[in-house]
């Protein structure tokens, strides 16, 4: 049963990457080289790196350990091959970490991340409570809040940060926090949107297009301007590389809406996103991806607009 | 004529699932569109409202139709961390509509400050179904909209769809439950096959639901060992 269920999540893995174009083998081994590579950079910019994997293996794990799909898994298997499953599945997640853990010879850490693998597998998440979390988007309803809702917690601790960051007088740490808010207000245009939400606008694919912006550069500027406020105040010499991280997130804010109607009505695709990151490290990219995002988004909306 | 459809069709791959479709609407009535599952009423809605692709022609003096419409699902999509309140108000303004007394309008009694996530099926399908009443729609089309609602609110759906009439509202109703169906509707559209079969009026409704019975018991085959 163990080995049903895990070829079937690794069958749902290689239609995911199909769908995306990209084969499944060379998907894996996209995703390992990305992972060394990333891996590296980190333990070699921070002293602190195996606590950061630590923590990103920890928020991985307690997604699998949501309430939601363990209620599904309690209904198809009974109590002992759940337990299984669940253990299994995040010693698979955590693999990866062990094995980079290992070699760089980390063992504390992966004595620590193989703990929290195996008490993860009896523990379940009640993910988020039932009380309503206001937000500042009231009256722009919809991605925004849900994104909101969903980080909530992390707009805190970058607040938190940039609170520091003037404590403490380190410019460099405010700025990384505002960009930090930037990728996380962008997040929210992950969530993929049913034809129906985009049939109902009274609108063209360039007013709708032109209006979603709008709302985009608005919720950014609402979460990221008393940030940069506080930067401006404590590091008035350093005012134009503020405005200018400013600017350019509002303009990755942007061009966010565009990446996700560049799709619609599926998800993100996997090379969308590649080419979207590379414009990240090379924004004068954007200005061209953003051409072709335009073009495919009005093309895709007038299916539904 | 509020909307008419000339040669209707919608093929799935090699798969029809519409043929020729012909039919023609009036303001202030109700129609209902009764068939089995698969046979082609959910398809058929959605190529109205332009949801789906479909060979063919639409006609309405509305303009563009789709601004005029309002559609209820099967089961409705929410996404999740939305409250019924902040859905309405996507929905209105979605249509350029300035609305924002809700509570005012909650006919259903609907917990607006929750998340819609926490709803109960038919209190999502209420939801819908108010959303699409604050647009003001001149015609809406309702796809099983009493399906997993209880008794109380089916009395209040059928009181309300019965005064959108009487403002001259256009509404299209698909439904498994026939008697509420004819209790209702002006005109009930048999869909078989992807094909308009039958067209009947009030004084032959029973004779449609007999039809549709033995359409039923004959065709059955098949049968799960139990």
């Amino acid at each position: 049963m163990l080995s049903y269920y895990f070829s079937l999540q690794y069958r749902r893995l290689s239609r995911w990457l199909n769908a995306n174009g990209v084969p499944p083998f060379v998907g894996i081994f996209l995703a390992g080289f990305i992972f060394v590579f990333l891996s590296k950079l980190l333990f070699l910019k921070l002293t602190w790196a195996s606590e950061c994997f630590i923590l990103i293996a920890f928020s991985q794990l307690a997604k699998l350990s949501a309430q939601k799909r363990n209620n599904q898994l309690s209904l198809i298997f009974d109590n002992l091959t759940k337990k299984k499953i669940r253990l299994v599945e995040n010693l698979l997640l955590c693999l990866p970490y062990v094995i980079y853990l290992l070699y760089v010879g980390e063992f504390y850490a992966v004595g620590v991340l193989l703990l929290l693998a195996i008490i993860f597998s009896f523990i379940v998440f009640k993910t988020y409570v039932q009380n309503t979390i206001p937000t500042p988007f009231k009256k722009i309803p919809f991605e925004n809040i849900i994104g909101f809702r969903k980080n909530w917690w992390l707009y805190l601790l970058l607040y938190f940060i940039v609170f520091q960051s003037v404590r403490v007088d380190n410019f460099n740490l405010g700025l990384v926090a505002l960009g930090a808010i930037f990728l996380v207000q962008m997040s929210a245009y992950f969530t993929q949107e049913s034809q129906f939400l985009v049939w109902i606008y009274n609108k063209n694919p360039n007013q709708f297009l032109l209006s979603k912006v709008k709302d985009a550069i608005l919720s950014c500027l609402i979460l990221s301007l008393p940030v940069a406020l506080v930067l401006l105040l404590f590091n008035s010499q350093h005012f134009l590389i503020i405005l200018g991280v400013l600017f350019i997130g509002l303009i990755y804010s942007s061009s966010i809406v565009l990446a996700k109607y560049s799709a619609y009505p599926n998800e993100i695709s996997l090379p969308q996103a590649i080419l979207y990151a590379i414009s990240l490290v090379f924004p004068p990219l954007l200005l061209v991806i953003m051409c072709i995002f335009y073009s495919k988004s009005k093309k895709n909306l007038n299916l539904s607009l | 004529m509020i909307l008419s459809v000339k040669n209707l069709s919608k093929k799935y791959g090699n798969k029809t699932v519409l043929k020729n479709i012909n039919l023609e609407f009036e303001a202030g009535k109700i129609y209902g569109i009764v068939g089995k599952n698969g046979a082609g009423k959910t398809t058929l809605f959605k190529s109205l409202t332009s949801l789906e692709s479909a060979n063919g022609k639409i006609d309405s003096p509305l303009g563009n139709l789709k601004n005029h419409i309002g559609l209820l699902e099967t089961n409705p999509l929410f996404l999740s961390r939305i409250t019924g309140w902040e859905y309405l108000k996507l929905l209105c303004v979605a249509r350029g509509i300035n609305e924002d007394n809700f509570d005012k309008q909650n006919i259903f009694d609907l917990p607006l400050n929750e998340y819609v996530e926490f709803y109960s099926t038919g209190m999502k399908k209420k939801l819908a179904f108010m959303a699409i009443l604050l647009q003001k729609n001149d015609i809406l089309i309702l796809d099983e909209p009493f399906n997993g609602v209880d008794i109380q609110s089916n009395i209040i759906l059928s009181s309300l769809i019965e005064q959108l009439k009487q403002k001259n509202k256009t509404i299209l109703i698909s439904s498994h439950i026939f008697s509420t169906l004819s209790n209702l509707c002006d005109q009930i559209l048999y869909l078989k096959n992807g094909q308009i079969v039958k067209s009947v009026l009030p004084q032959d409704y029973k004779t449609l639901e007999d039809e549709m019975k033995t359409d039923v018991l004959m065709n059955t085959s098949k049968e799960i060992m139990l």
